[in-house]
């Protein structure tokens, strides 16, 4: 039986969350009815007639009281039924956590206000160099157990997939272990559901089930592409992160002491959760043609044009929300960046045509 | 004892002609001027926190098109509302309303006493409160208000970090803090004020097992209430500091946990929702005793359940934390205790109908509220099943399935109940009776708007539609034309329950110059409030009464009266 407006699962575990869902609304929404019901019939019947007085029922013995005490059973009955199902479920989704498979692990970061994928390479194991990360878009095969370390680079988020059924918030300073294993191939939404700051309401990635064989093929191309460091740098495999804050291991701290290019650190910064390469319109405006281009933008209310130089870029990332491009919002976080991070990003960021 | 306190305390009203318009009306000790101080203070709240309402439903409905009255409304002001419409509709609408206005009112004329035990501390309750409200104003018209949602997670509430202090630049958000901690302590004061008065001030004869069931939920709520609050006030003390003076609770880089504050925020937060509900249902329960012209049934029955609830209500908290990151077994705990707390509340409901079962039911304005509290109750009750299963909270947390379900839990407590409250002691306060017609056509369009905001919201829940999102437009799967459509009902819903409220406020004005003059006990009413003139005089009582049995002996047998009141000898 399905007859909640529930979207489409594609989860193994939604069956039973679904089932459940279903469970209590037929058990409670029986009580409602015959509740209302009986409220609704006394109301009408016992309106007030001239002369008849009404019934003295105190309810203060067991053979009155039993009218409500028996129901009461009956209820208890129902909660524990329901809550011995609900366990269950929980138990599955939640406490049983499957150990790590090989491919199918993914290390989930949630920042103001995109999502970050962190994938284990061909080594099959996160925290090592052959990590690649794309932003907002989560691959995944079909038919696969995926385990996943979800973090909070600032603030609060909330991971949700509602095709999977799946929620779990990601908190600054806990790495939280989760899974789910995907029954069809196709593209859903991913969601935050923790109110995270004014771009809240923009971030949003998407889930992309593949069958085996296609993911093999993107995971090979994305792990290929991947420059590894000379032999000796490689760093020992580190799954569960340290518990400080902020430090969140991407592809930039990939070399401790050379600045990574800054066609890396747009993605490891989060830049590109907000920001696109291809002209398309996200929560800000596109990198492509920035250079040179002119702007209308909003100085404290005030609108006049700018053109794009590399001043101005410098100062969109110091002082993100001093001037406003014209049709965007004001919600850019600053992110904390040396020197050389900020001349390696602006001279990359003149480059994109 | 009791008797020896109240006289004590009766002979300085004897002279009260002297004061002047500024310590009658104003600085006034009187519970009853302070009752309505709160009263007003809430009323005119309501309509703060539902402008809010108004203009983020407008936003909801037709995203980025200009909102009457306010204009085009941009995503830091959204969550600047719909942090401050959870806030004023709790802590300044509710808890002034439901507990401090009526428990003010009621608490000294049901039980036959001159005033509250501590007459000035009462005023300094309200004043305090009244001082926080200011407060919460200036908070929102100050640079960085508080946007972090009304339960201000941190690091969002403590803007981050590391913490970047910009002291004035947030201070909006730090006054709200404090807005929100200066009104605990005004209800602290008020509460401890309601214990005393109750324990100490009743009538002579008056048993614990004799007072009106209102003064017993207001009793059971304020205890709640100060053991729930402590927690909290710390917790906001140090969220003040994070982001004001760049300490570290609740930063985990420096060994402090955001959940920490979680935790804080709802073992009030959560007991907190009983503090609202109890005094609702008893002042509700009053008002079907008496139209229904029937004993409460099971009265001790239910004054036991509800202290259980109380007790439960400790033990619930983290069912609001099932997907925060807590170990996933402490879910199973919580969910048990969620799931078993709607026992007591169970309780209540079948007391509520049984209590209609060959009654004889006068239906008038306080009756319909009353009687739609407990139709619209019932569904926010049985929807916190489905919260209260963890598994299921994975998919509803945070998304309008959970607003729908505590909009149908508060509004008829609130609204419902506290206007039935309004309408069934306007008589006795206000010295008129409030027009009828009017008062049927304010329920009956507040029923019609109420439920076509909430109906269709728990359909977009089910589909999916998570909350505080400012604009759906960006989200495809939730824009299905069903979707779109019932935001738009919604919407139009809030529109019909704020056009349903000139009514009542036409009425309430037009009645207190106009109405007719109201008698002593214009219900024919057992309890001690109705024994005196309406409204009653400074000091409440002219001959004090005692009193001799329970407050709902209604349509005794042998009786020619279908009432009794408490304080005729036999």
């Amino acid at each position: 039986m399905n007859f909640l407006p529930f979207p489409e699962n594609i989860s193994t575990f939604g069956v039973e969350l679904d089932e459940l869902a279903h469970l209590i609304t037929i058990i409670t929404m029986t009580a409602f009815v015959i509740a209302e019901g009986i409220l609704l019939y006394f109301i009408l019947k016992f309106r007030k007639k001239p002369g008849v007085k009404a019934d003295y029922i105190p309810g203060n013995s067991w053979k009155q009281l039993k009218w409500i005490f028996i129901p009461l059973v009956v209820i208890v009955g129902l909660d524990l039924f329901i809550d011995e199902k609900n366990t269950h479920a929980w138990t599955l989704i939640k406490q049983n956590i499957p150990e790590k498979t090989h491919y199918e692990l993914v290390e989930i970061t949630g920042q103001q206000f995109s999502w970050l994928f962190r994938y284990p390479g061909r080594d099959g194991l996160l925290g090592t160099s052959d990590d690649f990360t794309s932003t907002n878009e989560l691959r995944i095969p079909v038919n696969e157990t995926v385990v996943f370390y979800l973090k909070a680079k600032d603030v609060l988020h909330s991971f949700f997939v509602p095709a999977m059924r799946f929620k779990q918030d990601a908190v600054p300073g806990r790495t939280i272990k989760g899974w789910f294993d995907a029954t069809k191939t196709g593209t859903y939404e991913i969601a935050c559901t923790e109110i995270c700051g004014a771009g809240h309401s923009l971030m949003k990635a998407n889930l992309i089930v593949q069958s085996k064989e296609e993911f093999k093929q993107w995971f090979e191309s994305e792990a290929g592409k991947v420059t590894l460091p000379a032999p000796g740098d490689k760093k020992a495999p580190e799954i569960a992160p340290s518990a400080a804050s902020g430090e969140h291991n991407t592809a930039a701290a990939k070399t401790e002491h050379q600045v990574a290019s800054g066609k890396d650190l747009l993605q490891a910064k989060g830049c590109l959760g907000c920001h696109s390469l291809d002209g398309s319109k996200l929560v800000g405006p596109s990198y492509k043609g920035l250079m040179g281009r002119k702007e209308m933008v909003l100085t404290q209310d005030k609108e006049h044009e700018v053109t794009v130089d590399e001043d101005y870029l410098r100062r969109s990332i110091t002082e993100p929300n001093a001037d406003v491009v014209k049709g965007f919002s004001g919600i850019m976080p600053k992110t904390p960046l040396s020197e050389e991070e900020l001349t390696a990003i602006v001279n990359h960021l003149k480059d994109l045509k | 004892m009791a008797t020896e306190v109240k006289q004590h305390s009766v002979s300085p009203h004897n002279h009260h002609s002297e004061l002047s318009f500024w310590r009658k009306y104003i600085f006034s000790t009187d519970h009853k001027v302070i009752g309505m101080q709160y009263l007003l203070t809430g009323l005119i709240m309501v309509f703060v926190g539902g402008f809010f309402a108004y203009v983020f439903r407008m936003q909801l409905a037709f995203p980025g098109q200009g909102i009457p009255l306010y204009g085009k409304l941009d995503a830091n002001a959204y969550n600047m509302m719909i942090t401050m419409h959870g806030t004023i509709m709790i802590f300044w609408v509710a808890m002034p309303l439901l507990v401090a206005a009526f428990g003010n009112l009621l608490i000294p004329t049901m039980i036959g006493a001159d005033d509250m035990a501590f007459p000035t501390l009462n005023m300094i309750s309200y004043w305090v409160f009244f001082i926080s409200t200011v407060v919460l104003i200036l908070s929102m018209v100050l640079p960085g208000p508080m946007a972090a949602g009304w339960t201000a997670y941190p690091p969002l509430s403590a803007n981050g970090y590391p913490a970047q202090i910009d002291f004035w630049g947030s201070i909006g958000g730090s006054l709200w803090i404090l807005a929100v901690a200066l009104e605990f302590v005004a209800f602290l004061i008020g509460g401890i004020n309601f214990l005393v008065t109750t324990f100490n001030m009743r009538a002579p004869g008056m048993k614990l097992m004799d007072m009106p069931i209102t003064v017993w939920m207001m009793n059971i709520a304020v205890l709640v209430f100060m053991f729930s609050v402590g927690p909290l006030v710390a917790g906001a003390v140090m969220l003040l500091f994070d982001r004001s003076f760049g300490t570290g609770f609740y930063n985990p880089a420096v060994g402090g946990d955001p959940i920490l504050f979680q935790h804080f925020f709802w073992f009030f937060g959560h007991p907190e929702v009983y503090v609202i509900l109890l005094p609702g249902l008893g002042m509700v329960a009053e008002v079907i005793a008496t139209m229904a012209r029937k004993p409460l049934f099971g009265y001790k029955a239910i004054i036991y359940a509800s202290i259980i609830s109380g007790f439960l209500s400790f033990i619930v908290w983290a069912h609001h934390q099932f997907i925060a990151g807590i170990d996933p077994r402490m879910a199973v705990f919580f969910s048990f205790t969620t799931i078993m707390i709607s026992v007591p509340f169970a309780v209540w409901m079948f007391a509520a109908i049984a209590t209609l079962w060959k009654a004889s039911i006068t239906l008038n304005t306080p009756m319909l509220f009353a009687l739609g509290f407990i139709g619209e109750f019932l569904l926010g009750g049985v929807t916190g099943i489905y919260l209260g299963a963890s598994a299921f909270d994975i998919y509803a947390h945070d998304n309008y399935f959970v607003v729908a379900h505590f909009h149908y839990a508060l509004i008829p407590d609130v609204f419902f109940g506290g206007l039935a409250a309004i309408y069934f002691w306007y008589p006795k306060f206000v010295g008129r009776m409030y027009n009828e017609t009017l008062g049927k056509v304010h329920f009956w369009l507040t029923t019609l708007g109420f439920n076509m905001i909430f109906l269709p919201l728990f359909y977009n829940g089910l589909k999916g539609e998570h909350r505080r999102i400012f604009d759906y437009s960006a989200w495809p799967s939730l824009m299905s034309a069903d979707m779109t459509q019932n935001r738009v009902i919604a919407t139009v819903g809030m529109l019909i329950l704020c056009a349903a409220q000139i009514p009542f406020v036409i009425n309430m004005i037009h009645s207190a110059r106009k109405g007719v003059k109201a008698e002593r006990n214009p219900w024919k009413a057992n309890s001690l409030e109705w024994v005196t003139a309406s409204p009653p005089p400074h000091g409440n009582f002219e001959t004090y009464p005692s009193v001799y049995r329970g407050p709902y002996e209604y349509s005794v047998p042998g009786r020619e009266e279908d009432y009794w009141p408490q304080h005729l000898p036999q």
